[in-house]
C-alpha cells in the first residue's frame, strides 16, 4: 500500500473516455460525420444522432441508403465531430464500423430517441430509423478546449442515490416499498411524475401499481407491451428515453381509443367510455422507462416524466437505473420473506357469518380478460380480476373471508406466472383498486402471507 | 467543373452551418468547420474557418487534397454538399467582412431557434487573428436536404 507520502501516480484517465463526454451524445448540436469512398473521396454531413453504447463504442442512426452509407459499407470506416453542449468543448471521434442492429435494445433505445428528435426539429415523418449502425471508437481528439465551465448540477446525483436507497430499505412489505421509492425519488431527485407498472404476461400489458405526482392517480391503468416508452422498455427489457415528446410515443387518447375497440360490446356498457385512464402528463417533454429486472425476468418498469425538454439526461437516466434494479431486488427479497411465511400460514376457514345487508351489489365478470365490474364499474381485470373473482365467489359460496397467499399461488384457475413477486404486485394492485374504487368488498392484512375480505354489501355474481 | 446556379451562390454566402470533410494520410475522413465561404469565380469557393481545431484543413490545403463542403439552413433543413480539390489561401480583408457578416446572419438564425447567447456566440466564434482561409474547386455538388432526395447531382 502506497503511504500519503508517497509519489503520486500518473493519472491513468489522462486520455479522454467517452464515458467523460457523454453530454455531447445528448442530441443537442447536430453532429459532423465523414467518410470516404474507395477512391478517396471525403464527404460530409450532419447526423442526427450519435448514440453512447458503452465505454467503448457508439451508433449512429441510419436512416437513408445515402452516399454516407455507401461509404461505410465499403470502407468501414468513419469520423464524427461531436459537440459538448454545456462547455461547447468539441471531440473528435474515429470510428470502426462492426454491424447495424435493426431491432433490439440499441436500436429501440436510439428508435425512441430520433422520434424526440425529429417532434423537436419539425422532421416527423421524415426521420425513420433504419438501423443502428455500431462502431467501435479507435480515437477521441479534443479539437476545441471547453469554452465554458461546466454548470453545477443543482442535485448531486450519488449523495441523492443514497438517500433513496436508505429510504427504499426501511420498506417492509411490497406496497409500501412501492410509494417509499416514488415519494424518496420526488423528494430527493426533483422528479414531479412517477410510476411503478407491473407486468400481467397473461395479457401482455402492464398495470400502474404506484403512482407520484397526478391530479389522479390513475392506479390499474393499463400499457401494453411495445406502447411508448414504458412498453418498449418493457418488452426490450432495456432504458427508454425521450427528450422532446413525439406523438409516436405519446400515451392518451389512442390508447383509450385502442382500449375501447378491444374491449367486449358488454364490457364497453359498462365501462361507460371510461376505463381507467392513464394518468400521464397531457403535454410531457421528457419521458423515461427503466426496466425492473431480477434474475432475468421483468417485475416491473419505473417511470418517470417531466413537462420539461431534456430533463433525463445520461446521469438521470443512470441514477434511475440503479433505483430500478435496487427496486427489483427489494421487491423479491420482500417476496421471498412473505412466501417463506405463507408456507407457515394456515388457512382460516372460520366463515364470517351470515350477515344482512340493506344493499346488494352485483359483481360480473368476463371470462375473455377476466375484467370484473361491481355495480356496473369497471375494477380490474387480469390476473388481478382472475383473484377477485376466485374470492369473492368463496366468500359467496362458503363465507369463508380470509384466504392465504399460499392458497391462491397453488391454485391452478388463476393461470399465475411462475414468479412468486407477481401475485404479491397483483395483491398491492387489487387491494389499491378496491379502496379507490370504494367498493364494499375490501382487503385488509391480518398477518404475513394472509388477508381478510372485508364485506359491505350483499353480492351477486355473474359469470358473462 | 460544375458552375453553381444564382440561388445557391446566394445559399452558401447567406449565413449557414458549414462542415467540411477531407481526408488526413492515414486515407481516413477528418472533420472540420468553417465561419464562411465566398464564392470568388464560377467554378471557385474560399473558405474561412478558425485555425483551432482544424489542422487537418490546413494540411489538406497544403497537399492540394480532396474537400468536401456541406452547407446547411437550420430553420429549413435545406442542405448541399459541394465537393472539389483545394489548395492554400491567404485571408484578405473581404474575408473577414464576410465572415462577420455570415457569421451574425448565422447567429441570429440559431438565437431565433431559442440557442442560449453563450452557445450562439460559442457557435459563431470569430477572431480574425485565428482565422485561416482555404479556397476550392467546384468539381460537383450535391442536394443534401433530408429525405428521399438526399444525394442528387445538381
Amino acid at each position: 500500500m502506497t503511504g500519503a507520502g508517497g509519489a503520486i501516480p500518473a493519472d491513468a484517465g489522462a486520455a479522454v473516455s467517452l464515458d467523460a463526454i457523454r453530454d455531447c451524445f445528448e442530441g443537442v448540436v447536430p453532429a459532423t460525420l465523414a467518410t470516404v469512398d474507395p477512391a478517396g473521396v471525403p464527404n460530409v454531413s450532419f447526423i442526427s444522432q450519435v448514440h453512447y453504447v458503452d465505454p467503448g463504442r457508439v451508433a449512429l442512426s441510419y436512416q437513408f441508403f445515402n452516399k454516407t452509407r455507401r461509404n461505410i459499407l465499403s470502407t468501414r470506416a468513419a469520423s464524427v465531430e461531436v459537440i459538448d453542449p454545456l462547455t461547447m468543448a468539441c471531440y473528435q471521434l474515429d470510428l470502426d464500423f462492426e454491424t447495424t442492429e435493426a431491432e433490439g435494445p440499441v436500436f429501440e433505445m436510439m428508435k425512441a430517441r430520433l422520434s424526440g428528435i425529429a417532434s423537436h426539429t419539425g422532421m416527423e415523418g421524415v426521420f425513420r430509423l433504419m438501423g443502428a449502425d455500431v462502431f467501435r471508437v479507435s480515437a477521441i481528439r479534443r479539437a476545441l478546449e471547453p469554452r465554458f465551465a461546466r454548470p453545477v448540477s443543482s442535485v448531486a446525483a450519488l449523495p441523492a442515490l443514497r438517500r433513496i436507497l436508505a429510504d427504499m430499505a426501511r420498506a417492509t412489505v411490497l406496497g409500501e416499498l412501492y410509494d417509499r421509492t416514488l415519494d424518496a425519488i420526488a423528494r430527493h431527485l426533483g422528479v414531479t411524475n412517477l410510476m411503478i407498472l407491473v407486468p400481467d404476461e397473461t395479457r401482455g400489458a402492464l398495470d400502474a401499481v404506484a403512482t407520484w405526482g397526478y391530479a389522479v392517480s390513475g392506479i390499474g391503468s393499463e400499457v401494453r407491451l411495445g406502447d411508448g416508452v414504458i412498453g418498449v422498455a418493457a418488452r426490450e427489457r432495456v432504458a427508454i428515453r425521450i427528450d422532446h415528446m413525439s406523438t409516436d410515443y405519446l400515451y392518451g387518447s389512442a390508447v383509450r381509443d385502442r382500449l375501447r375497440a378491444e374491449a367486449t360490446p358488454d364490457s364497453v356498457e359498462a365501462f361507460g367510455g371510461q376505463g381507467v385512464a392513464f394518468p400521464g402528463l397531457p403535454r410531457p417533454e421528457s419521458q423515461i422507462a427503466l426496466p425492473m429486472l431480477w434474475q432475468g425476468h421483468l417485475t416491473g418498469v419505473l417511470f418517470a416524466e417531466s413537462p420539461m425538454p431534456m430533463r433525463f439526461l445520461h446521469e438521470e437516466e443512470d441514477t434511475l437505473a440503479c433505483i430500478a434494479a435496487a427496486l427489483a431486488t427489494h421487491a423479491a427479497a420482500l417476496t421471498a420473506a412473505l412466501s417463506t411465511a405463507d408456507d407457515e400460514a394456515e388457512a382460516m376457514a372460520a366463515p364470517a357469518g351470515a350477515a344482512s345487508y340493506d344493499t346488494t351489489v352485483p359483481l360480473r365478470h368476463f371470462k375473455a380478460d377476466d375484467s370484473v365490474f361491481a355495480g356496473g364499474e369497471y375494477v380490474i381485470k387480469g390476473v388481478a380480476g382472475a383473484i377477485l373473482w376466485k374470492l369473492v365467489r368463496a366468500y359467496v359460496a362458503t363465507g369463508c373471508c380470509e384466504f392465504t397467499n399460499r392458497e391462491l399461488r397453488l391454485s391452478p384457475e388463476l393461470r399465475l406466472p411462475t414468479h412468486a413477486e407477481n401475485l404479491e404486485a397483483r395483491l398491492v394492485l387489487l387491494e389499491r383498486r378496491l379502496r379507490e374504487k370504494q367498493v364494499p368488498i375490501q382487503m385488509e392484512k391480518v398477518g404475513r402471507g394472509r388477508f381478510r375480505l372485508v364485506v359491505r354489501a350483499a353480492l351477486t355474481l355473474q359469470e358473462q | 467543373m460544375a458552375v453553381l446556379p444564382t440561388d445557391l451562390v446566394d445559399f452558401i454566402q447567406s449565413g449557414v452551418s458549414i462542415i467540411v470533410a477531407v481526408v488526413g494520410a492515414d486515407g481516413r475522413a477528418q472533420t472540420g468547420r468553417a465561419l464562411a465561404a465566398r464564392v470568388v469565380a464560377p467554378d471557385s469557393i474560399r473558405l474561412l474557418y478558425p485555425a483551432e481545431g482544424n489542422a487537418a484543413l490546413g494540411a489538406s490545403a497544403q497537399a492540394k487534397g480532396r474537400i468536401a463542403v456541406t452547407f446547411s439552413a437550420p430553420l429549413s433543413h435545406r442542405t448541399i454538399q459541394i465537393k472539389g480539390v483545394c489548395g492554400t489561401a491567404v485571408v484578405a480583408a473581404e474575408d473577414c467582412d464576410a465572415a462577420a457578416r455570415q457569421s451574425a446572419a448565422f447567429g441570429g438564425v440559431l438565437s431565433g431557434l431559442g440557442y442560449t447567447p453563450a452557445f450562439v456566440s460559442a457557435i459563431c466564434a470569430y477572431r480574425s487573428s485565428d482565422m485561416r482561409a482555404l479556397v476550392f474547386s467546384i468539381e460537383a455538388a450535391f442536394e443534401q436536404t433530408p429525405g428521399p432526395g438526399a444525394g442528387r447531382a445538381l
